[in-house]
């Protein structure tokens, strides 16, 4: 199916193959390069399920620790192959998804039955398990020194109490111990199915081909998705503040706004572009607020606002270097109690929504960053291009109930990292 | 189908503009090219932040941010940066294109000239920077300073470089120190904006849709490109073929859990201008540039000793790093294990599907440099502080032409000038 978005000079194409894998192509008149991500609705989060009559409480990083493992296969490693067309293979695993792609100038369809063959591929033994212990006991150990890091994993702590979103993804060492084959094989078997899956593709590519070339490398029968656990909900957070230390110059905070999951038929996209633009507005870096703590110095020029929806969740989040976090909490808290009630400036809401808007169709003009947007919007049901449309039902009474939900009691979590004594 | 021209707009004034109507985005950039380093450095470093808070008509955040956001959400940030011997400060600015929402026509030129006033007619009291703004950005700058230390991963590099060319301008951090900036009043930097002004060479870029002609106009209108005939910096680094004696070893302790292990080598003079940069950018990629390079596969893959293990060829001065993350124990393991991958490649032991892996992974690049206006905004800017004007697609050709010989040349021209390694205190 081809889909015209005017406004934004943009068609996209669209099908669903039989065994239920969405793909999506947008062509990039003019570009060079071609990107393609092959991503499984399949996350972090997702470590308890139930698949096939059996309930599987795997260990933390499991989605990860398959994202690293699937490069190898039977007959060698997939980086290894993809090096002799000269493609840029990688692979990311987030708190929602675990995703494969690569970018090419030449040779796109080999590189696709590379990644298709691949991610369909699992094939894991106790020995090449064991090695990769090795290196993500490595990557976990980068990570503990990343201070921007600590302070989201202790932001998600804050906010929830038993969801799992609690838990790093890569997991610790002493979790990534417990991961055998038989978890890798039962993870992607209930994950792995094409029905859980998209492939987005963008550049220049021949999309009756790249379909032709799927159908071929995927699986012709999906098997049924697991069925996830996420815990009991709980309308307020687990901790208002969450602190530990490292060696940093000065403290660095995350403060969060715990906001509720999305409703039956709430559309994902909408709700995220309501968040971003919500957030700006409270404290964006044009924002009235951002200019005052800034002229304090409470907050310096890393300071970002971003929101965030996941499964049985959503939140927004902002953060930076600060001297005093706590004063930023403050500040901010007393901003969001006063557009809770007063609501938005309405000059202010138009500014912010053009501002926004901006921003998201530059997002089309790099593949990566649409490429994902558009996997998390089809995991959804959504397309990513219908922001422009979407944005027009966003209303200055949206904002303002949004604030409303945040301003209520213990909503808000504050991640500290402070510098070691 | 990328048109690049290169205009001289006025004395020491250079406009470069790629034209392509690839994008929903314009990208521009006006920035003064300095030297490197000096008793000047952190009033240079703490300029573009202090002329970012406000202009003689948006005096203030709050008069810049709404202004920003009625241009659909443009963005112009500082920047500082180094470019071999050379301190880049200005700004750098991202807009939608003119052409993607009702009543934007003629932002570019209003983009335009925001840059200008930023650079040319910032908010003043007596004369002189707002007290305010400058110790404001005083201490932000001390705090930055000393935040460079806490990601280690991105320190590590720095603090080598630091001490591996402690004799040379290239050591000098862009920043500043800390005691220099502690220095900082309004008076000494509005003196040091003015020598700034009359000494920088100033290199705009543009690249969007409109024709180089019309982009020209816009900033012939504003006093970016009114300057009068006079001497100027003219960008300039100094490499050292070899290191200036023995390999030396430096080991620093920080409380961190994961060590790391970065090495600096002498590329024989091979950089942007001289030497053979096609074929040690070859070496590099097959050394450890890649998913498929020699420290990928063994460092990594073979021995579990590191998650990351990767070279990097840093042409604008002629030196090489390879950088990782190890525990403290494997230390000696890894560094013998880095230099045993380069004697591999000294001796050429390198097979066909490596050297032609390389090669595509380089094209690829290259290519894939053409598709992001930020890359070729900084590609172009290298270009300028090296004194040359080669394109990417140059570059490509360059590369299809590299011979095996070539790149065990550039792995035999490589020497090891110091090993850094950062323990970490806290496993």
């Amino acid at each position: 199916m081809s889909k015209q978005y005017s406004a934004l000079r943009e068609r996209m194409e669209t099908r669903t193959l039989d065994n239920g894998l969405r793909i999506c192509y947008l062509p990039k008149e003019g570009f060079s390069k071609t990107f393609a991500i092959l991503a499984t609705n399949f996350g972090s989060v997702d470590a308890s399920f139930t698949c096939e009559g059996r309930r599987y409480d795997t260990p933390a990083g499991v989605a990860h620790f398959l994202e690293h493992k699937m490069f190898e296969d039977q007959d060698g490693n997939a980086l290894q192959k993809f090096a002799r067309t000269g493609a840029s293979p990688n692979a990311f695993t987030s708190q929602t998804m675990t995703a494969y792609h690569f970018s090419c100038t030449d040779r796109f369809e080999e590189n696709l039955e590379i990644l298709l063959k691949f991610v369909f591929t699992p094939y894991f033994t106790e020995e090449n398990v064991q090695k990769e212990r090795g290196i993500i006991g490595q990557e976990i150990g980068m990570m503990d020194d990343t201070p921007g890091w600590q302070a989201f994993v202790g932001l998600f702590q804050g906010l929830y109490r038993t969801h799992p979103v609690r838990v790093s993804i890569a997991g610790s060492t002493e979790s990534i111990a417990q991961i055998t084959p038989e978890t890798l094989y039962a993870c992607h078997r209930a994950f792995y199915s094409p029905k859980n899956m998209a492939l987005v593709i963008c550049g220049t590519a021949d999309f009756d081909e790249a379909c032709r070339i799927a159908a071929q490398f995927s699986p012709q029968d999906a098997p049924e998705i697991g069925r996830r656990h996420y815990g009991t909900r709980r309308e307020t957070v687990n901790e208002l503040t969450v602190t530990r230390c490292m060696q940093v110059s000065q403290p660095q905070f995350l403060l969060g706004f715990k906001d509720i999951p999305l409703e039956p038929d709430e559309s994902r996209l909408r709700r995220s572009l309501l968040g971003e633009l919500a957030v700006r507005i409270l404290c964006g870096d044009n924002s009235p607020l951002y200019a005052s703590l800034y002229e304090k110095r409470l907050i310096g020029r890393d300071f970002d606002t971003d929101y965030t929806v996941i499964p049985e969740g959503a939140a927004a989040i902002l953060g930076g270097e600060s001297r005093d976090p706590e004063a930023v909490r403050a500040a901010v808290e007393q901003e969001v109690a006063r557009l809770a009630h007063e609501g938005a400036d309405h000059a202010l809401f138009s500014r912010m929504k053009k501002a926004v808007y901006g921003l998201h169709l530059r997002v089309l003009d790099a593949p990566e960053s649409y490429a994902r947007q558009e996997v998390g919007a089809l995991f959804a049901g959504e397309h990513y291009l219908d922001f422009a449309a979407l944005f027009d039902t966003i209303s200055p009474d949206d904002v303002q109930a949004m604030f409303a939900r945040w301003a209520r009691r213990d909503r808000s979590s504050l991640s500290v990292v402070e510098p070691q004594q | 189908m990328q048109q690049v021209t290169r205009k001289k707009l006025g004395a020491g004034v250079n406009l470069t503009c790629v034209t392509t109507p690839k994008f929903k985005r314009a990208v521009l950039r006006a920035a003064l090219l300095l030297p490197l380093g000096g008793p000047d450095a952190a009033l240079r470093a703490c300029l573009p932040q202090v002329l970012r808070r406000g202009t003689a008509q948006l005096p203030d955040l709050r008069a810049l941010g709404t202004t920003l956001d009625e241009l659909y959400g443009a963005r112009i940030e500082a920047i500082v940066r180094k470019e071999g011997e050379t301190l880049v400060i200005g700004f750098l600015s991202d807009c939608i294109d003119e052409a993607y929402a009702p009543g934007a026509a003629g932002l570019t030129g209003r983009v335009v000239r925001l840059l200008a006033d930023l650079m040319f007619d910032p908010y003043l009291q007596d004369g002189v920077f707002c007290p305010d703004y400058t110790t404001g950005e005083r201490d932000n700058l001390i705090d930055r300073i000393a935040a460079q230390k806490n990601d280690p991963r991105t320190w590590a590099p720095k603090r080598l470089t630091e001490l591996m060319c402690a004799q040379e301008a290239y050591g000098q951090p862009a920043l500043g120190t800390a005691e220099q900036a502690g220095r900082i009043t309004e008076n000494k930097l509005y003196t040091a904006y003015l020598r700034a002004l009359e000494e920088a060479q100033v290199e705009l870029f543009y690249c969007g849709t409109l024709a180089p002609e019309a982009v020209a106009h816009l900033f012939l209108d504003t006093p970016l490109a009114r300057r009068t005939e006079r001497p100027f910096y003219l960008p300039h680094t100094t490499v050292a073929a070899q290191p200036a004696g023995d390999a030396r070893e430096v080991v620093e302790e920080e409380p961190v859990t994961q060590g790391k292990l970065s090495l600096g080598f002498r590329t024989g003079g091979s950089c942007l201008t001289g030497g053979d940069p096609a074929a040690y950018w070859m070496f590099q990629t097959i050394y450890g540039g890649s998913t498929s390079s020699k420290l990928f596969v063994n460092v990594r893959e073979k021995h579990s000793l590191c998650y990351y293990a990767s070279a990097q060829f840093i042409a604008s001065k002629g030196i090489m790093q390879v950088n990782s993350g190890i525990e403290n124990r494997d230390f000696a393991t890894a560094r013998d294990e880095i230099l045993r991958q380069l004697d591999a490649c000294r001796q050429g032991d390198i097979t066909e599907p490596e050297l032609e892996s390389a090669r595509k992974t380089l094209v690829t690049n290259w290519r894939a440099m053409l598709d992001d206006p930020l890359a070729l905004e900084r590609y172009w800017l290298g270009q300028a502080a090296a004194g040359t004007l080669t394109a990417p697609e140059d570059r490509i050709q360059q590369t299809e032409a590299v011979t095996l010989g070539q790149v065990v040349a550039a792995a035999q021209a490589t020497t090891l000038d110091m090993v850094y390694f950062m323990k970490g205190a806290a496993q």
